[in-house]
């Protein structure tokens, strides 16, 4: 089979509910945005591929399932991520008081070297800001992460955050094959790959 | 909590353990609003994995007698006058005689360190090629005992592929000069096939690197610590599972590498595949023809009744006395391949299991098994991933007080959580840890014995360092348990660098550190001071260590628990047999009593499914950084990633 692209990213939305993770998936994948049809059921994750420095990048955007609402992320959902957008609403102070939360959260159980990125959402309802942008901007200095504000209403940045996250990514990613050439080696099973034929025992081992 | 729960429900799941998350995913699969709660803060109950400071705090809830008693005292006026309760258990009674050792010597940590034995991580670039270079080059010390020591310093391998560290630089001089005795120590070492001394090992290192407690209290995170220990067959009804459901595409696995066996005091290779065998040097040509010409005919035995009905009254052992098969062969078939009892297992029972393992071979790789990457522990999470994206909603720490019964019907109604809020729904699946002791007083429950040990090194060195083992101990009495042993390596990332995880299992006959602990003095070395024997320090030392009985409540007819409403659904922990098909068939059958119309976890129709198989067929992206710290393996894994979406179809039909 042909393949379609260059790299695959997974990336991951991480952040309170209603902060619009899910509207920024879908704006970003199907260039909509519709806040009543959109819920979060069904959706696993949306696919894009972008261009990147004449790279074709699959961009794999896993949502939360709704499992933000309680605090019950599974640990399976952060495994492999390479790249996470920690969103806030910026007309709700509490969820950006718990950007640092979910960044423990992914210290804990993401990939030490994930590439993170914060996002206020929500910044074409300018009149019903509670978080400035100048506070957004600070905290992700302290953590030494990229920022934006965001609209995926209005279609504002979305793009922007979602290639600034792949770039970055990206970047690692050359710097480490530079590192060590022969890394890909090994890699682990996806049980998807059904390699056998049917008497297993013979064939298995007839190359 | 930030949210209420909604107060209506179909389906409420209490406890996120394997069968459990199973039914909530399928039924919110078929579009059953599904709650799934656990008491517990973490997901999976007694099929979890811990961090290591996880584990720690898990072990020191277990020891800790003392009874949580936050009764709230509220919820009764909840309960109408023609309703009953069944009140659920306050506290989990399914693990006991919880004892952790720890023998790293940790006032010497510092000094270790200073030296430079810190375990750097090893580079991720050693290939095959590279590494088998630099196995033709090591020492290899001509007098028995200065091989002996160097199998303890096995660990130093690690650091020896890396040219920055100023004291490796030191042994590669070592090495070259050593190089003469080369040819003469390899010949020798070839006439002791299947000894643990064939294991090339490295050397040199004159300080070996040592881990200690505090660095594996640093290095915590990168343990993924199974409370079960278990393997998944590769054609096992998880498998088909999984790959059905696609809840696959959450999951990674490893192969497991070897099958090992413990014989006349030592550890060998047992070859099982047809590579394996032709490729064996501990087998003669006879031997290997033997071997062959049995497992051909296990794979097909129902056609040759006439080879095996004369034995079917008696045991799989004693059929296998009467075959062409060598003491050692026998060995092998009976407890690494068949894995079951000498005393116990028919011969048909026998056949049947060796037959499921020859037919678990190859499909993923050259043993029949594979083990989840992160660990067994993230199984259910999976399931519950699935659930939750299907509508699903989670809450853990999240107690359930009672059941409410109507008298009249007899049916559950409704449950009352420990915010005193009522939640209603028609079926409800609980786990047998919930139960209460009333419910379960007449209820028998078997035990399993199980010890962790995060050890220095493998119980048998070979080329690799990272390899996934499984070894079966057989009984020292016979008529008692074998031990099932699973040696885990860091690239599956249950733990840190230079370190393995050694998971012992069995039935319990006692405590499971009287069930275990003669098994692990027989293969590891438990002596923390230095000046120990030759012979204990080839064996790998054992850095910590926990031992721990755990419920086994699987096979558990539902009438023998007391007055259940028929619309509880009981769910068992682990059982104690290496697979996961238990769990999934209870999951099944539960799944169908409640809706007999419905399809048990069907693909997902979402066409977003079929670009994502495209995706799957990456690894040379996907697998790069998913887990850096892979080492390169030479096994056969990565070979076929090309074709994947196009057999998979073939795979669901199957």
């Amino acid at each position: 089979m042909a393949k379609t692209y260059d790299y695959l990213f997974k990336l991951l939305l991480i952040g309170d509910s209603g902060v619009g993770k899910t509207c920024l998936l879908f704006r970003f994948s199907e260039d909509a945005f519709n806040t009543t049809f959109i819920s979060t059921i069904g959706i696993d994750f949306k696919i894009r591929t972008i261009e990147l420095d004449g790279k074709k990048i699959k961009l794999q955007i896993w949502d939360t399932a709704g499992q933000e609402r309680f605090r019950t992320i599974t640990t399976a959902y952060y495994r492999g991520a390479m790249g996470i957008m920690l969103v806030y609403d910026i007309t709700n102070e509490k969820s950006f008081d718990n950007i640092k939360n979910w960044i423990r959260n992914i210290e804990e159980h993401a990939s030490s070297d994930v590439e993170r990125m914060i996002l206020g959402n929500k910044c074409d309802m300018n009149e019903k800001r509670q978080v400035s942008k100048e506070k957004g901007e600070k905290l992700a200095i302290d953590y030494g992460i990229k920022f934006l504000e965001t609209s995926a209403k209005s279609s504002i940045n979305v793009e922007e955050a979602f290639f600034t996250l792949a770039r970055d990514i990206m970047t690692k990613l050359n710097r480490k094959m530079n590192d060590n050439s022969s890394s890909g080696a090994g890699g682990p099973v996806k049980i998807t790959e059904n390699r056998s034929k049917k008497s297993s025992f013979f064939r298995c081992t007839l190359l | 909590m930030a949210d209420n729960l909604p107060s209506e429900f179909d389906v409420v799941v209490i406890g996120t353990g394997l069968p459990e998350s199973i039914i909530a995913a399928a039924c919110a699969r078929s579009g059953q609003r599904v709650l799934h709660v656990d008491s517990r803060n973490y997901y999976g109950g007694n099929w979890a994995s811990f961090s290591f400071s996880g584990l720690l705090s898990w072990i020191k809830e277990n020891q800790q007698k003392t009874d949580i008693c936050d009764e709230c005292e509220d919820w009764t006026k909840l309960i109408l006058e023609n309703e009953e309760v069944i009140s659920l258990s306050k506290k989990d009674k399914t693990i006991q005689h919880v004892e952790d050792f720890c023998f790293g010597d940790q006032d010497s940590a510092e000094d270790v360190e200073e030296a430079g034995a810190l375990p750097k991580l090893p580079v991720f670039g050693a290939s095959g090629a590279e590494e088998a270079a630099q196995e033709s080059e090591k020492e290899c010390p001509p007098s028995e005992s200065a091989l002996l020591e160097a199998e303890s310093q096995e660990p130093a391998k690690a650091t020896g592929t890396e040219p920055a560290a100023a004291a490796e630089g030191k042994d590669a001089e070592i090495t070259s000069e050593n190089e003469s005795s080369h040819s003469m120590a390899l010949g020798e070492s070839t006439l002791e096939l299947g000894k643990t001394e064939v294991a090339p090992s490295e050397i040199s290192a004159q300080e070996p690197k040592k881990i200690t407690y505090s660095q594996i209290v640093r290095e915590g995170r990168r343990f993924n610590i199974d409370l079960v220990s278990k393997l998944l067959y590769s054609r096992g009804l998880l498998i088909d599972l999984l790959i059905k459901s696609n809840v696959s595409r959450y999951a990674e696995f490893k192969n497991a590498t070897r099958i090992l066996a413990f014989r006349e005091g030592k550890i060998e290779q047992v070859p099982c595949s047809r590579a394996d065998v032709f490729n064996s040097r501990q087998l003669t040509m006879v031997e290997k023809r033997m071997l062959m010409k049995f497992l051909t005919f296990c794979l097909d035995y129902e056609q040759h009744p006439d080879e095996y009905q004369d034995y079917e009254s008696s045991t799989f052992a004693q059929f296998l006395r009467t075959q062409k098969l060598t003491p050692s062969l026998q060995h092998f078939i009976l407890h690494s391949i068949a894995m079951v009892s000498e005393t116990d297992c028919s011969t048909l029972e026998g056949l049947q299991a060796t037959k499921k393992f020859l037919q678990c071979l190859g499909r993923y790789g050259n043993t029949p098994f594979l083990f989840p990457l992160y660990g067994q522990g993230e199984i259910p999470q999976c399931f519950c991933r699935m659930c939750a994206v299907f509508g699903g909603i989670y809450c853990l720490r999240h107690s359930v007080q009672c059941l409410v019964v109507d008298t009249e019907s007899g049916r559950c109604k409704a449950i009352v959580d420990h915010f005193g809020q009522r939640i209603s729904a028609n079926y409800f699946i609980v786990e047998d840890s919930y139960l209460s002791e009333n419910v379960c007083r007449n209820v028998c429950y078997r035990q399993i014995s199980r010890a962790v040990l995060i050890t220095d090194q493998s119980v048998l060195n070979t080329d690799s360092e990272q390899q996934v083992s499984i070894l079966t101990v057989p009984p020292v009495d016979l008529g008692r348990p074998a031990v099932c042993i699973i040696e885990l390596c860091s690239s599956t990332m249950t733990c840190m660098k230079d370190t393995y995880l050694v998971h012992l299992t069995c039935p319990s006959t006692k405590t499971a550190r009287e069930d275990l602990e003669p098994v692990v003095q027989k293969l590891f070395n438990l002596n923390t001071e230095k000046e120990t024997e030759n012979e204990e320090l080839e064996k790998p030392r054992v850095l910590w260590a926990v031992y721990f009985n755990m419920r086994d409540s699987s096979g558990i007819d539902k009438s023998s628990y007391d007055g259940l409403p028929s619309n509880v659904y009981v769910c068992s922990g682990p059982d104690s047999a290496l697979g996961n098909d238990c769990a999934v068939k209870q999951a099944e059958t539960i799944f169908q009593e409640m809706f007999p119309a419905e399809e048990f976890c069907p693909p997902p129709p979402n066409p977003e499914d079929i670009i994502y198989d495209e995706d799957e067929i990456a690894p040379e992206e996907s697998g790069f950084d998913n887990s850096p710290e892979t080492k390169p393996e030479p096994s056969s894994e990565e070979s076929s990633s090309g074709d994947s979406s196009a057999v998979k179809k073939e795979d669901n039909e199957e």
